[in-house]
């Protein structure tokens, strides 16, 4: 009866600290799932609903189909890790983090609290009516603030939220959204070795899940990349173009945005050396080093700008109002882009 | 600066250090701190240090007499790996840098002057990117501080601890330091242990917290119920809400604070201190119900609640606090442009601390000559602008001159 309960559990959450304990009693290995056609198809389904949807499905189930639901999960993981392609992953983790919150917002305001402590260790408990409202949890704010971070809605800024000794005070579907973050982010940390070689079946998915993922990406870079359409910059770039082109100085951080957001559009170089020139401190060995290395000339890694919730922060976002619905400045340029070429 | 102007520096910085070693505030869990020097007679930094013990750091700047002192806000495993990916982060405390340079202040356009390096075209107030006389961006200036810049930073550092820090984070006062920074502000340190571990992302949201960015009154009670009674914030309410409840219920106490508030027009005003006594009284029996007379809506309330935010949030400069691997002066050090104590200051002795007094250590008098000093106090001795005068001064006065640079060693 206790396994039963705890299957049922580990099926819903099977990334929980409990769900990993019972699958390693089950003693699963790939080898033997790989026999079994309904985790194999359920694996390769949350793989690929998580790439076209963000999403897998969510709906009760069957005593049956709490195995598959587990063990899947375990298969696409491996799968994920083998691909080691970030967009997957991320694609993935979403997609999982949101199957939880559907659970999740059906357990009861009780449950949350003991859930979240053993998950994540977090400073979380029940609140009820502080002065005219109601809420349901308080927790920790370096807890929420990990969790958060990242969140670019005005409405989930900590200046929005009531702060109260050290806690925030949650009510319980925000309580299951921030959990929801902190399971997101746990997933795309947590990546393990996989062996080399997947069994038969397994390799199958492998194989297709890596070819889909491969064309998207590729599709995407192309939305980016390709002619440089100034029109579509976000507010912010323009402005900062402007600024450029007038000859003011920009700030440290301000440049970084700049730079950084010509370079990952498809402008080399030599062509951001040009703009900067313009600028009354220019100094071209300075210049060029530090354009080469957000270009990721210079060392390993290649910058993207910053997201709009950080460029808001430093108040270089031109319409922090509406700046509220996106979240970078990339994302703006691709749809805007695509929006234009469509006119 | 001439050659025996700065050994007359490192000497004195050195003797501090040899007799009042004692004097330096180690940081906790020392080993893993990052330290940093600047010096006086040699160009760049010296980074990347660490010390085994107090003992080691005192003896070496007893011996080196370094104009600045640094330590990291970061625990490192290696503190003294050569960059930061080798250093193995393990946290950061919680620090804030509140200096008079981010606030615009009169007494700024008095003291602090520049002057452009191309043309000497020179001004008072704060540095322009750009000379306007000759769009030159060789700019140099001298920064200068008086009780007012000083009184303006203390005050601020007051508002994030007993704004924020204590009631709203909740972070307890034995978990806070003062340290007033040897020059123009204050650092407030804290190092409650849920907070090491935040990243930058995190500590930006604790600084868009305190200085109010990114607000929406909405989220803070104001909205239109269905009858169009305006709901406003619930003075009972934790956090931001409460300030801003409270904020708007002194205004209406005190209505002639009304006039003072920037994008109200001259009869909102006037209407809502001819109605002040009802608001207030509508306030105290139902804390929630904003009532509007005629010409006042939602909007109006919006710009007092602008004007309460403005008014009780701080100004603090975000990079330190948001850098994880900021670097922080040393509590007991001496700061190599002014000669005063980066000094520790108890939370019950804030009020009555005074840089000019209580920061000073330099006993003696001596002989300088001066180039060009505005007005300055210092102890109870008031200084009035000095200019190509050869004078004997205390030494304090002299340290403070000479590490201005507006003085040299006769």
């Amino acid at each position: 009866m206790h396994e039963d309960i705890s299957i049922h559990e580990a099926a819903k959450y099977p990334w929980s600290v409990m769900a990993r304990s019972l699958l390693k009693n089950l003693d699963v290995t790939l080898g033997e799932v790989d026999n079994n056609p309904r985790v194999v198809q359920r694996a390769h389904d949350r793989l690929t609903q998580a790439l076209d949807s963000r999403r897998t499905q969510t709906r009760e189930m069957q005593s049956d189909d709490e195995y598959i639901e587990l063990t899947s999960f375990f298969v696409a993981k491996a799968l994920v890790d083998g691909i080691g392609s970030m967009f997957l992953r991320r694609r993935w983790a979403t997609a999982e983090a949101k199957r939880a919150e559907g659970f999740l917002l059906k357990e009861s305001e009780t449950k949350l609290p003991q859930f979240a402590k053993q998950e994540f260790n977090w400073q979380i408990s029940s609140a009820g009516r502080v002065a005219s409202r109601v809420f349901s949890h308080r927790l920790h704010f370096s807890n929420y603030l990990d969790a958060t971070a990242g969140f670019h809605e005005r409405e989930w800024k900590l200046v929005n939220k009531r702060l109260d000794k050290g806690y925030v005070l949650l009510r319980k579907s925000e309580t299951v959204r921030v959990i929801r973050a902190a399971v997101e982010k746990m997933l795309i940390r947590d990546i393990k070795k996989v062996p080399a070689n997947f069994p038969p079946n397994i390799q199958k998915v492998y194989e297709d899940i890596d070819e889909t993922v491969r064309k998207q990406t590729d599709r995407m870079r192309q939305e980016i990349q390709g002619e440089i359409v100034t029109e579509a910059f976000p507010p912010c770039m323009q402005a900062l173009l402007a600024d450029m082109n007038e000859g003011k100085p920009l700030s440290h951080i301000a440049r970084f945005a700049i730079t950084a957001f010509l370079l990952n559009v498809g402008m080399d170089v030599d062509s951001v050396l040009e703009l900067f020139m313009r600028a009354p401190d220019f100094r071209e060995d300075l210049a060029r080093y530090q354009i080469e290395h957000i270009a990721g000339k210079r060392g390993s890694t290649e910058y993207t700008p910053p997201s709009c919730a950080y460029m808001i922060s430093v108040r270089l976002c031109v319409d922090p109002d509406k700046a509220e619905s996106r979240r970078h400045p990339l994302a703006y340029y691709r749809r805007r882009r695509k929006w234009l070429s469509k006119r | 600066m001439a050659i025996k102007t700065l050994n007359f520096l490192v000497k004195q910085f050195s003797n501090y250090y040899r007799d009042h070693g004692n004097a330096i505030l180690p940081p906790s869990q020392f080993e893993n701190r990052e330290f940093a020097f600047f010096w006086f007679s040699r160009e760049g930094a010296l980074r990347h240090t660490s010390f085994a013990n107090l003992e080691e750091l005192i003896q070496f700047m007893g011996r080196e007499g370094p104009a600045h002192t640094f330590h990291s806000a970061a625990y490192y495993e290696k503190p003294d790996a050569p960059q930061m990916p080798l250093k193995e982060w393990r946290g950061t405390d919680l620090v804030f840098d509140i200096d008079a340079d981010h606030f615009d202040l009169p007494c700024q356009k008095q003291h602090d002057i520049w002057w452009c390096l191309e043309c000497g075209h020179r001004d008072h107030g704060r540095r322009p990117d750009l000379c306007p006389k000759c769009n030159a961006s060789r700019l140099d200036e001298l920064k200068w501080m008086c009780d007012e810049c000083l009184a303006k930073s203390k005050e601020e550092a007051i508002k994030i601890i007993e704004n924020f820090l204590v009631p709203d984070f909740g972070i307890s006062r034995s978990e806070i330091m003062i340290v007033f920074s040897g020059h123009r502000g204050y650092h407030v340190h804290s190092y409650t242990s849920e907070i090491l571990s935040l990243g930058s992302q995190a500590r930006r949201e604790i600084v868009d917290y305190i200085s109010g960015t990114g607000i929406d009154f909405r989220s803070h009670g104001f909205v239109d119920n269905a009858y169009g009674v305006p709901k406003g914030p619930d003075p009972h309410s934790p956090g931001w809400e409460r300030k801003i409840a409270q904020g708007i219920r002194f205004l209406f106490q005190n209505p002639s604070q009304l006039q003072k508030i920037p994008g109200l027009r001259a009869n909102q005003a006037r209407i809502l201190q001819e109605e002040a006594k009802t608001i207030s009284e509508h306030l105290m029996e139902e804390p929630t119900r904003y009532i509007t007379p005629k010409g006042v809506g939602r909007k109006t309330w919006s710009t007092i609640a602008q004007y309460v935010l403005e008014s009780t949030s701080a100004i603090v400069d975000e990079p330190v606090t948001t850098d994880i691997h900021r670097l922080i002066r040393l509590p007991g050090s001496l700061h190599g442009k002014t000669g005063f104590i980066v000094k520790k200051v108890e939370l019950s002795a804030l009020a009555d601390f005074d840089p000019f007094r209580h920061a000073q250590t330099f006993q003696g008098t001596i002989t300088v000559s001066i180039k060009d000093s505005p007005a300055f106090t210092l102890g109870s001795v008031h200084y009035p602008p000095m200019r190509e005068i050869k004078k004997e001064l205390p030494l304090s006065a002299a340290m403070l001159l000479l590490c201005k640079g507006v003085a040299e060693i006769t």
